[in-house]
């Protein structure tokens, strides 16, 4: 085992963890302003996955285009299923204790995987992507795909900081994140601001479950399989911060992928929530508290 | 025109709270809500404002029955709020604070007036509300209320937790407020100070009422003012 091999692992994990950083952006934003964790959000984003591939099945032809094409519908069908699960199961659980939405977003999450199965089989599926040649830059061989893959989950970030940061929508979100009540007498419109949260984290979800079957494959289990290590990143990096939940995703992406030649791929996965328990053995507040909620 | 509370009986879900409580207050004026501790100030003025689950008879505000509206609604029918507490929204900046409110018309006018009217926070437009000082949160709680230029503002224990000096800026603050036109409903501890800036009040015991009238009677009445004032008057 090399050092080159182990950045190699490094630069895999850091474009992994963006992906897993974007699912618990996801997660966190509901958090801070819903206050509870969501469990539907990996199956939103296997939902948008299905939807992107669905789509980008019958534009093949299209070639590259396909993929945006397939980007922007796993986008829209995610933040519609999205929307439509604020409207119909969690709207009427606000303001009860929080088990309730979250004990009905594990049903919820249950439910879409359901449909999807019922409808298009158990079956792996993949995305049509050209295959390339991976790129040397030193000692790191990096595939474009991954690079596109860490690009898109960045800039779409970037996109969620400039909406909480620069937009009345945004504002919104964080007054009624900081203090529901005030936010509440002074005007602000409860309604339309949540089906924006919700929106904007089915959105989030759809893109991280498009790029992680971009990556690599589709399957009815993989929101699941993203949905834990997002539990952990937002955690880790203290629950309602989008930052901290994106900086979780990361390390938590590179602290599996770097453990892989010591525990093997089977137990990757475990590795992610050592780091996250370690860290909170020290800071039980998680990595970023001071400042913590969506702000 | 006026606010007009009728029989208001109010609670969180066991006994009740408020227990048959009315009063009014027209545009211009102030009315002080006084009484101790665990009287059902609080609870009535979160009940008028909708922040409470369990509430019983009318809340009449310029001919619209409010109890049948949501919080936000309340406040579109021109009905302003400043909690004794949490107040400002600690995580947002002072001029995120003014700009968040869901205001009509020119918003950004709005928000320049505000700085205007209160200069110490157009100098710290940038600070999160949660680094001001006491009376600075305070002047922000009530540039965010006034930002929806209410018809009636409800003040709950404005100086709660201030200091003497700072007492006195909040009382002149809201001395102004019938000058715009604006109806104040004003609870507060400190009932004889409320009493002498306000044109009506009620004392309120145990969720009841068990005085109302003209403050400056109020602020004669010696039974009152020995139980309910501190001292009588001299």
């Amino acid at each position: 085992m090399t050092v080159a091999y182990l950045m190699n692992l490094a630069v895999n994990g850091a474009v992994e963890g963006l992906l897993v950083g974007l699912l618990a952006l996801a997660v966190t934003l509901v958090f801070g302003v819903a206050r509870f964790p969501n469990a539907s959000a990996g199956d939103v984003a296997m939902v948008g996955a299905y939807s992107g591939w669905l789509l980008q099945s019958a534009i093949v032809s299209l070639g590259p285009l396909s993929l945006v094409f397939a980007g922007v519908t796993a986008m829209a069908s995610a933040a519609l299923v999205s929307l439509a699960l604020y409207w119909l199961v969690f709207r009427a659980l606000s303001g009860r204790v929080g088990v309730y939405a979250l004990i009905a977003s594990i049903g919820a999450a249950f439910v879409l995987r359901s449909v999807v199965t019922f409808f298009l089989g158990h079956d792996q599926q993949v995305f049509a992507v050209p295959l390339t040649r991976a790129l040397s830059i030193g000692p790191l061989r990096v595939l474009p795909i991954d690079l596109w893959v860490g690009a898109i989950a960045l800039a779409a970030m970037v996109c969620v900081f400039v909406i909480l940061r620069m937009t009345a929508m945004g504002r919104r979100m964080r007054a009624i994140a900081d203090n529901p009540q005030l936010a509440m007498v002074s005007g602000i419109p409860a309604a339309r601001t949540m089906s924006g949260l919700w929106l904007m984290a089915g959105a989030l979800s759809g893109l991280a479950g498009c790029l992680l079957g971009l990556k690599t494959v589709i399957a009815p289990e993989m929101g699941w399989d993203l949905l834990l290590p997002a539990f952990a990143a937002t955690i880790l990096g203290s629950v309602g911060n989008p930052l901290g939940a994106v900086i979780g995703g990361v390390i938590i992406g590179i602290a599996q992928e770097v453990s892989t030649p010591f525990v093997g791929f089977t137990y990757k996965i475990a590795i992610g929530f050592v780091v996250m328990l370690l860290v909170l053995l020290v800071r039980p507040e998680g990595l970023f508290v001071a400042r913590a909620r969506v702000r | 025109m006026a606010l007009i509370i009728s029989d208001l009986v109010a609670g969180y879900g066991g006994a009740a709270i408020v227990k048959g409580v009315g009063l009014s207050v027209e545009p211009g004026r102030i009315v002080a809500i006084a009484g101790t501790n665990g009287s059902g100030k609080s609870t009535l003025v979160k009940a008028v404002m909708g922040l409470v689950p369990k509430v019983e008879g009318k809340v009449d505000l310029d001919g619209t029955n409010l109890l049948a509206l949501p919080a936000e609604a309340r406040v579109a029918h021109g009905l302003g709020y400043v909690p004794q507490v949490a107040n400002v929204f600690t995580t947002l900046s002072v001029w995120e604070n003014l700009a968040v409110v869901e205001c009509g018309g020119d918003r950004k006018a709005r928000i320049a007036q505000m700085f205007e009217r209160f200069p110490a926070l157009a100098e710290r437009k940038a600070m999160a509300a949660g680094h001001l000082s006491g009376g600075e949160r305070q002047q922000l709680a009530f540039a965010r209320a006034l930002m929806l230029e209410p018809k009636y503002l409800i003040l709950d224990e404005p100086t709660a937790a201030l200091s003497v000096a700072l007492v006195e800026q909040v009382f002149t603050l809201i001395r102004e407020l019938p000058q715009l036109g604006i109806g104040v409903l004003l609870v507060e501890q400190r009932a004889r100070l409320a009493l002498e800036i306000a044109d009506d009040g009620i004392i309120l015991d145990q969720g009841s009422e068990v005085m109302a009238g003209p403050a400056a009677e109020l602020l004669e009445d010696n039974r009152m003012a020995e139980l309910y004032l501190g001292h009588a008057p001299t």
